[in-house]
């Protein structure tokens, strides 16, 4: 059997039991009919139709719901199959107090009012049977369900629902059956007990409630023991949740020490994790440097490669022409003797020329003071003229001071003297061109002699000079035949020494890759460990944190 | 037609007549004056007699020459003239008027010697009265009357 119809059953079943008696008093309060059998006959048909009609219309309903059909009704069904209860019944007594009327005539307004006032109190009591049952029936399928929600009514609203009813009915039924007033004393002292006893359970379960409500609002502010006054299980349930708490308490602190230890290895961690985020990064620096430093090494192997095949085409070349220098040194070592002695030769022949030199340097030295005496005597050969002169001209001025025979004599003389030294003027004039042109001769040749022997001593110091720079040139010759021999011998060595650093580039250049490859592995390795670091830092700083918050809201509540 | 003793003193020709010439001589060895005015060039010593020296191109405001020639005047004998390059004894007329235009006291003629002219001076007109003081005062001799 489905739930559906399991449902369906209990409430069509529950609702003819509790109705069907009730609407049988109430009927016969209406009517006052005394033939039970024609009543009991037409109540048992009717019961059935309205059972099967139940429980078709709850069976449909709960069908729907339990398959997702209709979501909405979930949480109405209990409502409405309570109001559909209700309708029913209010319903059903209009119709069986026409069905058992014999004549089925319009009865009388009294008891058309009897009849309503039936029917609120059999309508409420069906709504609340009903709706607790239900309720009460679909509490396990309703806990099933994603996203609970209790859209039912509260404790209070139950009770009014239950005790509204309860007690019209008893007012109703006390009133009917002992056909007095004071009968309503029975039915509602009963009524009150309840009431009570629904009161003091009621707060209890408020209070927990309360408790509960703190507690999931804010779990630390309610640790405090809260005492409820109740001698049933309500109040062992408090104690219970007393002891909960309790326990709560020291698995807190337990969490607060065990935080605290976290924390110092959380931070330990962090610093752990920070050091080692440097290292890595080193570690990458390192690796980096590692590949820039294999570029660097393959483009020398490469290069000692390529060197290797242009030393092995000029070695051979070398050797050639160090053969050649051997020769022309030899050559020129033999050349440079032999100008050596030219050398000196040259410069023996300079001297004897240069001592003969100074020689006629000295006879021109001798011809030029010679001329300077003749230029004094000149000199005074001019101091004669001028004063022949000056005599000549006195013999004039005489001449014209003297009359007759004495002014012609003088002026004869006068005359010659004059002559005579016009004469010797121009013989003077002469003279002196003479050896001024001489003197000027004699200088240019002293002067050109000095220049001469500058400039064969001059060349007597290049000579010289030469002769020693041959010397040398021929030591150096010497040296480096010797060198040249010794570098055909270092040639080989270092070809030698190449084809090894050729064996050693290549052991480097595979040593390089092989470093290389554990580079790049190394690189990865320590990519992955700093990014699980980044990581494990950001969750150690998020736990570092959490502990805080526990720490804070710990020390907030715990006293 | 005159006898002109003509010489030379910075490219100027100057004439003496000779009637004032008596006698040339070369320039010996002479003696300082201290504190002379500069147109006084020393005593020279000249057939026993010494004379102060006048250093005509210093009276003429004219360039030193380089040889000196000793000048003796016929008409008076406190002092003797250096002069310099003699160019000797010529005949030829000077112009007495055209030399007024200058209106110098020693200057008696204008002539033209080989296209070139010839200052004529007068030299007992060159020193003025302070000057012929002043020699007299040095040789202690007066002018011939």
């Amino acid at each position: 059997m489905k739930l559906s119809n399991k449902f369906a059953l209990i409430i069509s079943l529950v609702s003819i039991a509790t109705g069907t008696p009730l609407m049988l008093s109430c009927v016969r309060w209406i009517i006052s009919l005394g033939d039970y059998t024609k009543m009991l006959t037409s109540l048992a048909v009717l019961s059935l139709i309205l059972t099967g009609f139940l429980y078709f219309y709850q069976e449909t309903r709960l069908r729907k719901a339990i398959s997702g059909e209709r979501k909405d009704i979930v949480y109405d069904i209990p409502l409405v199959s309570g109001l559909h209860a209700a309708i029913n019944f209010s319903v059903f007594i209009l119709l069986f107090s026409l069905i058992i009327n014999p004549l089925f005539e319009i009865t009388s307004i009294k008891n058309i009012f009897k009849i309503g006032v039936c029917l609120i109190p059999i309508g409420l009591i069906q709504l609340s049977l009903i709706y607790h049952l239900g309720f009460t029936l679909l509490s396990p399928y309703y806990r099933t369900l994603e996203d609970t929600q209790f859209t039912g009514l509260n404790i209070t609203q139950k009770v009014l629902l239950l005790g509204i009813p309860a007690l019209i009915f008893s007012v109703f039924t006390g009133y009917i059956s002992t056909k007095s007033w004071l009968g309503l004393f029975y039915l509602v002292f009963p009524s009150l007990i309840i009431l009570i006893l629904i009161k003091t359970i009621k707060e209890p379960i408020d209070a927990i409630q309360e408790r509960i409500q703190k507690i999931l609002n804010d779990p630390f502010s309610s640790l405090k023991k809260t005492i409820i006054v109740s001698g049933d299980e309500i109040a062992l349930i408090n104690d219970l949740i007393s002891i909960f708490l309790g326990k709560t308490i020291s698995i807190i602190s337990e969490i607060k020490e065990t935080a605290d230890k976290v924390r110092t290895q959380g931070e330990a961690i962090l610093s752990g994790i920070r050091r080692l985020s440097s290292s890595s990064k080193q570690i990458n620096n390192s690796v980096q440097e590692i590949l820039e430093n294999k570029a660097e090494s393959d483009s020398m192997v490469n290069s000692v490669q390529k060197n290797d095949e242009e030393l092995s085409s000029l070695s051979s070349e070398i050797e050639s022409q160090i053969k050649t220098l051997v020769a022309t040194s030899k050559k020129s070592i033999e050349l440079a003797n032999s100008g050596e002695e030219k050398s000196e030769e040259g410069v023996n022949k300079i001297n004897t020329f240069v001592q003969k030199i100074e020689e006629g340097s000295k006879s021109l030295e001798e011809l030029s003071s010679a001329f300077e005496e003749i230029k004094e005597f000149n000199s005074l050969m001019e101091q004669i003229s001028d004063d022949t002169n000056l005599l000549a001209l006195n013999a004039s001025i005489e001449a014209t001071r003297k009359e007759g025979e004495e002014s012609k004599g003088f002026s004869v003389i006068a005359d010659e003297i004059r002559k005579l030294s016009n004469d010797s003027a121009s013989y003077l004039e002469k003279t002196k061109d003479n050896i001024k042109r001489m003197s000027e001769a004699v200088k240019s040749i002293v002067e050109s002699t000095e220049k001469s022997i500058s400039i064969f001593e001059d060349s007597k110091s290049i000579i010289q000079k030469t002769a020693e720079e041959l010397k040398e040139i021929s030591e150096s010759i010497g040296l480096s035949t010797s060198m040249a021999d010794q570098i055909s011998g270092i040639l080989k060595e270092g070809f030698d020494s190449i084809s090894e650093i050729k064996k050693a580039a290549k052991k480097l250049s595979s040593l390089n890759e092989q470093q290389v490859e554990a580079a790049l592995a190394l690189s990865k390795e320590t990519e992955a460990q700093v990014a699980s670091m980044e990581d494990t830092e950001i969750r150690a700083q998020t736990l570092i944190s959490i502990i805080d918050k526990i720490k804070e809201n710990t020390n907030i509540h715990i006293e | 037609m005159n006898k002109i003793l003509v010489f030379c003193l910075d490219k100027i020709f100057f004439g003496i007549n000779i009637n004032q010439v008596k006698s040339l001589s070369r320039l010996g060895k002479t003696k300082k004056i201290p504190e002379s005015p500069a147109w006084i060039g020393g005593l020279a010593k000249y057939r026993d007699n010494s004379f102060p020296l006048i250093k005509l191109w210093e009276l003429l405001n004219l360039e030193a020459p380089k040889k000196k020639v000793l000048l003796l005047p016929t008409d008076f004998d406190y002092c003797a003239f250096l002069i310099s390059g003699v160019k000797g004894i010529y005949e030829f007329d000077t112009d007495k008027e055209s030399s007024k235009i200058y209106r110098l006291p020693y200057l008696s003629g204008l002539g033209t010697l080989q296209n070139k002219t010839v200052l004529q001076i007068e030299l007992n007109k060159l020193l003025t009265e302070k000057q012929k003081r002043i020699l007299k005062k040095l040789t202690g001799k007066n002018e011939k009357k």
